[in-house]
């Protein structure tokens, strides 16, 4: 009874979290803009100046709707990924989908380039943006399919994730050699990129972000209960009913797509997918997918949005890397955690 | 490989598979669990072909206990039994009212109703094994399969182990299987003995009758070990020190006898012997006109004798 009110209380908590950090997100950037105003915009009312209106509905609201995706997606699929091979160090990016999607992005950001000379892709217009984004998923798709092949046939998830492991150092080295190769002016383009941004999604591309996140989270709503039965093993879930290739297929898919779209629009953003769903089971002291899959959504927009704030830097001209920040504020707060909470190190430790 | 297995068990029954390590016990339970394909022949459940019946069909029927230890954090122990109800719940696995009830019974049946807020990770090996034993019976199955359950536990929580299974089938009308290599063990509880051998065979009886037909001595011998069909147990037959004689009866004489046996002496009876020891009150012990207070100063003594001739 006092566990349950407990929750409820985490739940409500979390919940006026993710609001500020929304809220937040909007009123707070590089141009200051009052409260009151935001609040007048985003109600649809007029602002005082007109480039306000401009600044809060064309730059900040779809940044900040991006970030919550992006946080969501992030922080539900590390949670899958972390029960379905039972490692509490799995996180999206493990089966080598950041390195499919950085590969996809360095072909067409520094071998394009390289090939067809520095004329191609010299304008970084919507055009050129479109050619990363477009890299990305083709890169993170195809090592998808690859890790989705062998999953189909393997029996142990381990091999999975190895193999995984395997296509990831593999892109990763392809990586390197196109680097290496590369026109310096190419590379930090391919380098802004890997930095991690919410703000180069714009109203079309949430078009496509939105639905793609809103799959994959409904897909992990649809197969709690046998993520539940997974957290003791394939075996034991096999003997209860559950079809666990169709399954591992079904999280590992969700998954993917999780975070190969998030990667394609936003980078390779590290830190979430992991740590949300270690900060997730401490909050809530459960390893019950019926409340970690809601938790891990609205635990990770809430870190992602405050990440994104804390990197615009409010007040200045100047934007921090995403990813430095993300990394940056959530170490140590995860380090402090779990050396506090003896309930968080056993969900870490088991 | 097994050839030739050919093996029933009925509802109310309690059966162990035994057999020497690397005989194919754990095999021989996920072939019936259909947890794995079998080479050849049927596996049949009321008439069902277990590899035929669909997942949640045989979940309803089969429930396992695998010596994989669940390590799992932040789950109740209550939680844990409740995902036994896994072929019974809708898609979210919400728990209806007989859904509870069956998982509150689980828990009683296998006196781990004291646990049921307890975390898992926080159980002691043999809690966590009559938890786990909970879930497979919320399966409410009609075949319960344990691959080892005693693997982990010290003595007395394997007797108790063995006891709670042996009252489930009673109670229950279930059919029980369980494996290990503890003859001893199987020798005390089960109802009927599926006896796995070297070769591939399967001997299936009364353990007694597996016992007096030398069956278990024919599974388990290996170079320097006989089976004591008297005894019910193995004995060490490496090359004897000699021959002792223990003059006294009752409990104080058997276990010195024990004590001679380990020291390598033949004990017997009667005829010419090296070591001659006659158990006195108190408990004391007389060697060569010596008296010595513990069977710990005995065998030191015995050896010191053995040490002395050669």
């Amino acid at each position: 009874m006092l566990l349950a009110r407990h929750r409820g209380l985490a739940v409500g908590v979390s919940c006026v979290a993710l609001v500020v950090a929304f809220v937040a997100a909007i009123a707070l950037g590089s141009v200051s803009i009052p409260l009151r105003q935001v609040v007048a915009i985003l109600a649809g009312g007029h602002a005082d100046q007109p480039a306000w209106r401009t600044i809060v509905v064309e730059f900040r609201l779809p940044k900040a709707i991006t970030a919550a995706l992006a946080g969501a997606g992030l922080g539900v699929a590390g949670l899958q990924l972390q029960t379905l091979f039972r490692n509490p160090l799995a996180d999206p990016f493990i089966l080598g989908i950041s390195s499919g999607a950085s590969l996809g992005v360095a072909f067409v950001v520094l071998a394009a380039g390289g090939a067809a000379g520095s004329t191609l892709l010299a304008g970084l217009g919507p055009l050129a943006d479109l050619g990363v984004a477009g890299g990305a998923v083709v890169g993170s798709a195809l090592v998808m399919a690859i890790v989705l092949a062998v999953a189909r046939r393997v029996r142990s998830s381990v091999t999975v994730l190895i193999v995984g492991l395997m296509v990831g150092y593999l892109t990763t080295a392809i990586v390197s050699l196109l680097v290496w190769g590369a026109v310096s002016e190419r590379l930090r383009a391919y380098l802004v990129w890997s930095f991690g941004s919410f703000g180069g999604v714009d109203w079309p591309k949430l078009r496509i972000l939105a639905p793609a996140v809103a799959v994959g989270i409904v897909a992990a709503l649809l197969t709690i209960k046998q993520l539940n039965a997974l957290l003791l093993g394939e075996e034991y879930a096999a003997s209860m009913g559950v079809a666990v290739r169709r399954a591992r297929m079904l999280t590992i898919g969700a998954a993917s797509l999780l975070a190969g779209v998030v990667t394609a629009f936003c980078g390779p953003i590290a830190f979430l997918g992991i740590a949300v769903a270690h900060l997730a089971r401490a909050v809530t002291g459960t390893s019950d997918h019926r409340v970690l899959v809601p938790a891990c959504a609205v635990l990770g927009a809430t870190i992602a949005l405050v990440a994104s704030v804390a990197a615009s830097l409010p007040g200045s001209d100047r934007v921090l890397p995403l990813n430095a920040v993300t990394s940056l504020i959530g170490a140590p707060v995860v380090v402090v955690i779990l050396l506090r909470s003896r309930r968080f190190s056993r969900a870490v430790v088991t | 490989m097994l050839r030739d297995v050919d093996v029933c068990l009925a509802g109310g029954e309690l059966a162990c598979v035994l057999g020497p390590n690397g005989t194919g016990k754990s095999t021989l339970l996920r072939t019936l669990a259909g947890m794995q394909p079998r080479l050849a022949g049927s596996v049949e459940l009321d008439g069902h072909d277990v590899q035929r019946l669909p997942a949640r069909d045989l979940a309803r029927r089969v429930s396992v206990v695998l010596t994989e230890r669940a390590e799992v954090g932040l789950l109740r122990a209550y939680d844990l039994v409740a995902l036994g109800r896994y072929p019974y719940t809708g898609w979210a696995g919400r728990l209806r009212s007989h859904d509870h009830a069956v998982v509150s019974w689980a828990l009683e049946a296998t006196g781990a109703s004291d646990l049921a807020s307890r975390d898992v990770s926080e159980l002691s090996d043999g809690e966590r094994q009559r938890v786990m034993i909970a879930r497979a019976l919320a399966q409410e199955p009609v075949v319960l399969l344990l691959d080892e359950p005693t693997a982990f536990l010290d003595v007395a929580r394997r007797v108790e182990v063995t006891t709670l299974l042996r009252g489930l089938a009673r109670d229950t009308g279930r059919a029980v299987l369980f494996s290990t290599h503890e003859l001893d063990l199987a020798l005390r509880t089960a109802d009927s003995v599926w006896l796995l051998d070297t070769a591939g065979r399967v001997r299936v009886g009364a353990p007694e009758d597996l016992v007096l037909d030398g069956s278990f001595a024919r599974s388990f011998e290996v170079e320097g070990l006989t089976f004591d069909t008297a005894a019910g147990r193995f004995v060490s037959h490496g090359a004897s020190v000699g021959r002792a004689r223990v003059r006294g009866n009752g409990v104080t004489a058997r276990w010195t006898r024990r004590a001679l046996e380990r020291e390598g002496y033949e004990v017997v009876d009667e005829g010419p012997v090296d070591v001659d020891v006659a158990v006195l009150d108190g408990p004391a012990w007389r060697l060569d006109g010596r008296e010595v207070r513990s069977l710990g100063e005995l065998s030191a003594a015995v050896r010191h004798l053995g040490q002395d001739e050669a």
